[in-house]
């Protein structure tokens, strides 16, 4: 047993977790492990086929009961892969003459239906014990505990989870055109096909489940064993040996000024009749010619391979047809190529200029910054000067009546609004600046009394169907708007003080 | 060396430390689902009594059916990351960053039970977990879940009163580690064993035998007590 080798992290695990690296570990070799079971599990069952009359249940039972000898060579396998020794499948026979030695017929017998089976067959098969020895050692292997026999248990039920799985499967999958699959007859086996198909998947389970079975038990046995001798430990102290015994320091650094100092002394130590002594028949030249010629050679230097793309050379091909210029031609391409340079130079000169005088004209510092045109929205109080009439409030009535004469009806109706918003300033309420229609009547009737409003209402949906709908208003609605209005203004004046 | 076996999920943080965590296989598994479906069936029949009370009774039972169908687990492991039947087995789910199960990562995995319920009783889930390197069936695929061995706190261990002696210098750090686990578990070794341990550390300085376990638990002591022991 070499433990340096070995193909698992050795460390203190608790039984569950030894499980588990048995799961991972059958993961892990899954393939080799289930062609082994194949290879060996194949004649078996070919022999209890004549053996059980072809009757599909005892043939699974036969089978069921010989597992022990599938797990021998599944056993010795895992072993060996554990410190890196793949048995390929030209060394079946030998797994096979180790992994089914006399020492198992227990395993056939009595012990069949024992519950720790995967975890006791290590200490068969590869301690080799026997009698009192073999007994007292199970015995202190035994004391750690009742995992083995859950790995057991439930690995029975895993098969058949996996079994009936496999069953409902195919029975949900085959299309409804094709034979179906009795599942009673599959289950119970009563002599059809069915029972065949059912007896069958069985044995694939078996074949499944069968690797992370043993390697399961043997990975429980190899973290008692890990418990019990401390493996870890020996591998970390003799990994700390090994390291210590090393000549000339730890570090890569080290190494290398111990490899100096080798070869500095090296001339000290090494027999003086080796010794380098110039040759007596070469002169220097000679002597530089074969330096580079034991150079050159395959002792020095190391050669190494790479691939990589090129693009594949056309040689001289393309030389034939390549068109041959009229004689003046290439002189006219110089020349021209020359003027569009100098076309291009002056172009790009005159850009430049062009460039920097419509800077200097924008660029005016002694004048400093200019201002910043207005653009806060228009006020609703300022409505009626920014107007397009600029005329006073008394006059408004007289120029509406002029738009209607004129059956203007969308200046007349915007005049009118405007000048209500104007008398609107005069009746106190804030308007915020950039309020929109709806928002200065919701002002002024938050603010104003019902009676203080006159023709706002009115006039601002008038206003807003126009502009938005563009639905002109009847001329006699604006006559009554106007008469309204200036009712309105005129109350306002009235009692103003 | 190809990287050796283990069952452990290394989870590097950004400070470069690598977590272990010790991702838990389909055994415990099995039997944690085993012992919550006990639990739940324990909870059924205390349920199962409402129907006697006519139409609202019936009502009243299927609602809490049905929420010990969908909801037990959930309310379990974001509460305290494990169902009763886990924490019986010393399972705790997280997520695959190792931090515990926040309420979306609990509800994804355990509404795809029903997938891994597939065809019957967790098959497909059994076969994800037997290919699944980290063991995760689909429901922890999707939510991006691990079960995990809980870190059980351990009883303090001792190392025994030996003189101690002055470590060698080039000793790394994880053979000083493993020093202090050879004082530590030493008692549950066999003396023969003990000295052959013991012998792989000291044989090139010529101590062997009793001395050799003598002098590596002296090294442990001097590790785990320092000099404070000799001045004092």
């Amino acid at each position: 047993m070499d433990l340096d080798r070995i193909a698992v992290r050795t460390r203190p695990r608790g039984a569950w977790e030894g499980l588990d690296l048995g799961f991972a570990m059958a993961r892990t070799w899954f393939l080799p492990l289930w062609r082994l079971w194949w290879w060996t599990a194949l004649p078996t069952a070919v022999i209890c086929l004549f053996l059980t009359g072809f009757r599909a249940d005892l043939w699974l039972l036969a089978l069921w009961w010989l597992k022990p000898l599938n797990e021998g060579p599944l056993l010795l396998w895992a072993s060996r892969a554990l410190f890196g020794e793949s048995l390929g499948w030209r060394r079946f026979p030998e797994t096979w003459r180790a992994g089914w030695p006399r020492r198992l017929w227990p395993y056939l017998l009595w012990r069949r239906i024992g519950m720790r089976r995967s975890f006791l067959m290590p200490l068969t098969l590869l301690e080799g014990l026997s009698g009192q020895a073999a007994r007292e050692r199970r015995r202190v292997m035994n004391d750690g505990g009742g995992v083995p026999f859950w790995l057991t248990l439930v690995g029975y039920h895993f098969e058949v989870i996996l079994w009936m799985s496999l069953l409902l499967a195919v029975f949900f999958l085959v299309p409804a055109e094709l034979p179906r699959l009795d599942l009673v007859s599959a289950v119970t086996g009563e002599g059809s096909w069915a029972s065949w198909v059912g007896v069958l998947a069985y044995l694939l389970v078996f074949s499944v489940i069968a690797p992370f079975y043993v390697c399961a038990g043997f990975a429980l046995y190899l973290t008692r064993r890990t418990d019990l001798e401390a493996w870890d430990l020996e591998l970390a102290f003799r990994e700390a040996r090994d390291r210590r015994s090393e000549p000339a320091g730890l570090e890569p650094k080290g190494r290398f000024l111990g490899l100096l100092a080798a070869i500095a002394i090296l001339p000290l130590v090494v027999p003086p009749d080796v010794q380098a002594r110039p040759h007596p028949s070469l002169d220097p030249d000679q002597a530089r010619a074969l330096i580079q010629d034991v150079l050159a050679g395959p002792d020095f230097g190391s050669t190494m391979e790479t691939a990589y793309w090129a693009p594949i050379e056309r040689g001289d091909e393309p030389a034939e047809d390549s068109p041959v210029l009229p004689a003046g031609l290439p002189s006219f391409l110089r020349l021209s190529a020359r003027v569009l340079k100098w076309l291009l130079l002056v172009g790009a000169v005159g850009v430049v200029v062009w460039l920097s005088l419509r800077m200097s004209r924008d660029w005016r510092p002694w004048r400093g910054r200019r201002a910043r045109p207005d653009r806060r929205p228009p006020s609703p109080a300022r409505a009626l000067e920014t107007s397009a009439h600029g005329i006073e409030l008394a006059e408004v009535p007289t120029a509406v009546r002029a738009c209607l004469q004129a059956e203007d009806r969308r200046g007349a109706l915007a005049l009118l609004y405007r000048a209500s918003l104007t008398h609107l300033e005069t009746l106190g309420p804030p308007v915020p600046d950039g309020a929109t229609e709806g928002e200065c009547l919701a002002a002024a009737v938050r603010n104003l009394p019902r009676s203080a409003l006159g023709p706002l209402e009115p006039l601002t949906r008038a206003w807003q169907r126009l502009a938005y709908a563009h639905q002109e208003p009847s001329l006699e609605l604006l006559e009554a708007l106007l008469l309204a209005w200036c009712r309105w203004t005129q109350d306002a004046g009235a009692s103003a003080p | 060396m190809p990287r050796q076996i283990d069952s452990i999920r290394f989870n590097e943080t950004p400070e470069g430390i690598d977590l272990e965590l010790r991702v838990a296989g389909p055994v415990p598994r099995a039997l944690a689902l085993f012992l919550d479906g006990l639990v739940r069936a324990g909870l059924y029949l205390v349920l199962i009594p409402l129907s006697a009370l006519a139409d609202t009774g019936v009502g009243l039972m299927l609602i809490g059916f049905f929420l010990l169908e969908w909801f037990y687990p959930v309310v379990f492991e974001v509460r305290a990351g494990a169902t009763p039947g886990k924490r019986a087995m010393g399972l705790v789910v997280v997520h695959d960053d190792g931090t515990p199960v926040g309420l979306p990562a609990s509800m994804i995995r355990n509404l795809l039970r029903v997938v891994d319920f597939l065809p019957v009783f967790y098959g497909v889930g059994l076969v994800s977990v037997l290919l699944d390197h980290d063991f995760r069936r689909l429901g922890d695929l999707a939510a991006g879940t691990l079960v995990l061995h809980a870190e059980r706190r351990a009883p303090p261990r001792t190392i025994a009163d030996t003189p101690p002696v002055q470590v060698p210098p080039g000793f790394a750090l994880e053979t000083q580690q493993a020093i202090l686990s050879y004082a530590e578990r030493g008692p549950r070794l066999s003396a023969a064993r003990r000295v052959e341990l013991a012998e792989v550390l000291t044989a090139d300085g010529g101590i062997r035998g009793e001395a050799a376990v003598r002098r590596v638990e002296g090294w442990a002591s001097w590790l785990a007590r320092g000099r404070g022991l000799e001045a004092s």
